[in-house]
């Protein structure tokens, strides 16, 4: 406990140094924009900014970079209150009692106690990242390759079950990506595989291309198809109408509490994320609360709860990225190459060989916190202005950023095209509802799988049981498999309450 | 819109198909366990197990649409590969202008390239007036640059000019 705090100080020495100070505001701002713009994904502002950063100190990068993703989770509210356009898949949900409050007047309030409640989750989310990380990092050092392997598999399957419609396409994508990690050098045997004879493909598909490409110009090509901008609630932003009434607080407080909590249990497991968390939360606490008639026509805890979800489950997400080096969602698989990039291994060891990095990023997530929570009071007006630019100009931008950012990973104009490429498939991924974080993370993690895997069957010589017969594995081996029968269990409920089912579609 | 869903299940059973085969080119088991064609061989057979289910869900999803809703349902245009009539031409525009910026941003340059795809979208797919296309085209490309080649030293393609 004494050293954790040992460690966290030294980290806010880390993190307070004026460069990084800057490089947090830098990246919370960026995060606020990326997530108000509705079309302009996380995933997309942190793929598309990485390669930009190369010149960068590592540790002022990757805060930078993490600034946007939890930035990103405050900014997507914006236009799910005042234009009923989710700026975040996270925020889909806030969409149905925020976008009410606006037009009943309260689009302050809406935003107000949205930002309150990211901040609590937020920094919530962060002391348990303080505190749990090195805990699970010492639990981490006895993984062994089965180990991993079914963590992997872990975030494989519930990444599929709750990520889009169907399982079966989630799947899809997932192993698409992984049949496309396979392509290169083996890395066993070291003898090139389904390369065709060709040089350029030995290194494989570098995994960032593919994300700028399937997020970046893949998005953009399904916006573009309704480019009609969405007239926006005109109300007063100001700052004095944002704080919640002692009626609204006493309403929301127990919202707040329950969401967080909610957000992070769900966002602590690899691939479920802050949009399974939003949607959890907001239907907890319609169960939970006296007044549930009230949800959908503008109550204030239908938007107190699904904020701080998303955003406990956000920083969640960030201690198996950090401890064991799984990401378990599209942007944090993004920054886990952030990572390897400047050679930082997450994973049990990053806490022992660069503590200054990590305990440094985690202290700029408190920083960060504080700032956005200002920003989201004061600057509201500013980034809500925003919202009017036209969504073709915005559009044209995403794709400017995503060559230059293709073509600087490595100044390979193949690169480029190889970027188009995905952004076409992306198109009709997106289209035809293929989850492309799955792709991404298939991609990402498609190497580490394949060796764990081998190397378990190696030491077991070929006997699967293995997988079952350790203690760690065989529970998340279980865990993962019955993540597979989840689209079973919510068949089950949506046929025991039908009278309720109509209340989770969400306006799109 | 079933004809996509089924074209895309067709094309993961010939993605199944294709790495069935190649993997069988590859080495199964190497000497101590699995080898180079082992993960390749199984993620294969996956993918042709989960395009039937694909086709399965499509089938079922066409029943219960065409049991829903009507053919002239106006919601109908905006799911899918399908879009109103009023935005096609900005989108074909702007898949054009992806497409060429991605083939000329090496051979033109920064500075060009950008500055003719900024033009054709300002003009034709953002449907700015001649003026505003004209001040995007010349100012965008300026502010790439001084920003990324030289506040963030990323090296870009300079063109057959030089700059």
């Amino acid at each position: 406990m004494i050293e954790t705090l040992e460690s966290l100080f030294r980290g806010f020495a880390v993190a307070l140094t004026p460069t990084n100070l800057l490089f947090a505001l830098i990246g919370v701002t960026a995060g606020q924009i990326i997530g108000a713009l509705p079309g302009i994904g996380t995933v997309v502002g942190v793929s598309l900014l990485l390669p930009l950063t190369f010149n960068m100190d590592p540790t002022g990068a990757i805060i930078m970079l993490s600034g946007i993703y939890y930035g990103a989770q405050y900014g997507g509210t914006i236009s799910s209150v005042l234009i009923n356009m989710p700026g975040e898949a996270a925020t889909v949900v806030t969409t149905l009692d925020g976008y009410q409050m606006a037009r009943q007047g309260r689009a302050a309030k809406a935003l107000g106690i949205a930002a309150i409640g990211s901040f609590v989750a937020g920094t919530f989310g962060v002391v348990m990242v303080t505190l749990l990380s090195p805990v699970l990092t010492t639990f981490a050092l006895r993984f062994g390759p089965p180990e991993y392997f079914a963590l992997i598999l872990l975030g494989f399957t519930s990444l599929s079950a709750f990520s889009g419609t169907s399982l079966a396409k989630g799947l899809v994508s997932v192993i698409i990506g992984l049949l496309l990690s396979t392509v290169g050098l083996d890395i066993m045997s070291g003898r090139p595989r389904f390369t065709f004879g060709e040089d350029w493909l030995l290194d494989g598909f570098s995994f960032l291309v593919a994300a700028i490409g399937l997020f970046g110009i893949g998005e953009i090509l399904d916006g573009m198809m309704n480019p009609a901008d969405h007239p926006m609630i005109r109300t007063s932003l100001s700052w004095r109408n944002s704080l919640p009434s002692s009626a609204e607080w006493i309403r929301s407080r127990g919202a707040m509490v329950r969401g967080t909590l909610v957000g992070f249990f769900v966002g602590v497991l690899p691939g479920a994320g802050s949009t399974l968390a939003s949607f959890i939360a907001y239907s907890a606490e319609r169960s939970a609360s006296k007044h549930p008639e009230e949800f959908g026509k503008g109550a204030i805890e239908g938007v107190a709860a699904p904020e701080s979800a998303n955003n406990s489950a956000s920083a969640a997400a960030m201690i198996p990225l950090l401890t064991l080096g799984i990401p378990g969602s599209g942007t944090t698989a993004v920054l886990l190459g952030g990572f390897l990039l400047w050679g930082l291994r997450p994973g049990p060891l990053l806490f022992t060989e660069h503590p200054d990095f990590a305990w440094g990023l985690i202290a700029s997530m408190y920083i960060g916190n504080l700032m956005l929570v200002v920003l989201n009071i004061f600057a509201i007006p500013l980034f809500a202005s925003m919202l009017r630019v036209p969504y073709a100009i915005q559009a044209s931008f995403v794709v400017l950023f995503a060559i230059i950012g293709a073509y600087s990973l490595d100044n390979n104009p193949s690169d480029v095209l190889i970027m188009t490429a995905f952004g076409l498939i992306g198109f009709f991924m997106k289209r035809l509802d293929y989850p492309a974080a799955g792709l991404v993370l298939g991609l990402v993690l498609g190497p580490l799988a394949e060796k764990s895997l081998r190397q378990s069957l190696t030491l077991s010589r070929g006997d699967w049981s293995i997988f079952f017969t350790r203690p760690i594995s065989g529970v998340l081996m279980v865990v993962a498999v019955s993540a597979l029968l989840w689209p079973l269990v919510m068949w089950a409920i949506v046929r025991r309450r039908p009278d309720k089912a109509g209340a989770a579609d969400v306006p799109q | 819109m079933r004809l996509a869903e089924y074209a895309a299940a067709l094309l993961v059973a010939t993605l199944g198909l294709a790495a069935i085969y190649l993997s069988r080119q590859l080495p199964y088991s190497a000497e101590y366990g699995p080898g180079a064609g082992f993960l390749p061989f199984w993620l294969g057979i996956a993918l042709v197990l989960l395009s039937a289910l694909l086709f399965r869900e499509a089938k079922s999803q066409a029943a219960s649409e065409g049991a829903a809703t009507g053919p002239n349902d106006p919601d109908h245009a905006n799911t899918n590969l399908s879009m109103g009539k009023s935005s096609r031409q900005p989108w074909l525009v702007f898949l054009g202008s992806i497409l060429a910026l991605a083939f000329l941003f090496q051979p033109l340059g920064l500075l060009l390239s950008t500055a003719l795809f900024m033009l054709v979208t300002m003009r034709w797919a953002a449907q700015r007036t001649w003026f505003s296309s004209i001040l995007f085209a010349v100012v965008t490309p300026i502010a790439l640059y001084i920003g990324f080649s030289r506040l963030l030293v990323v090296p870009l393609p300079s063109g057959p000019l030089g700059f």
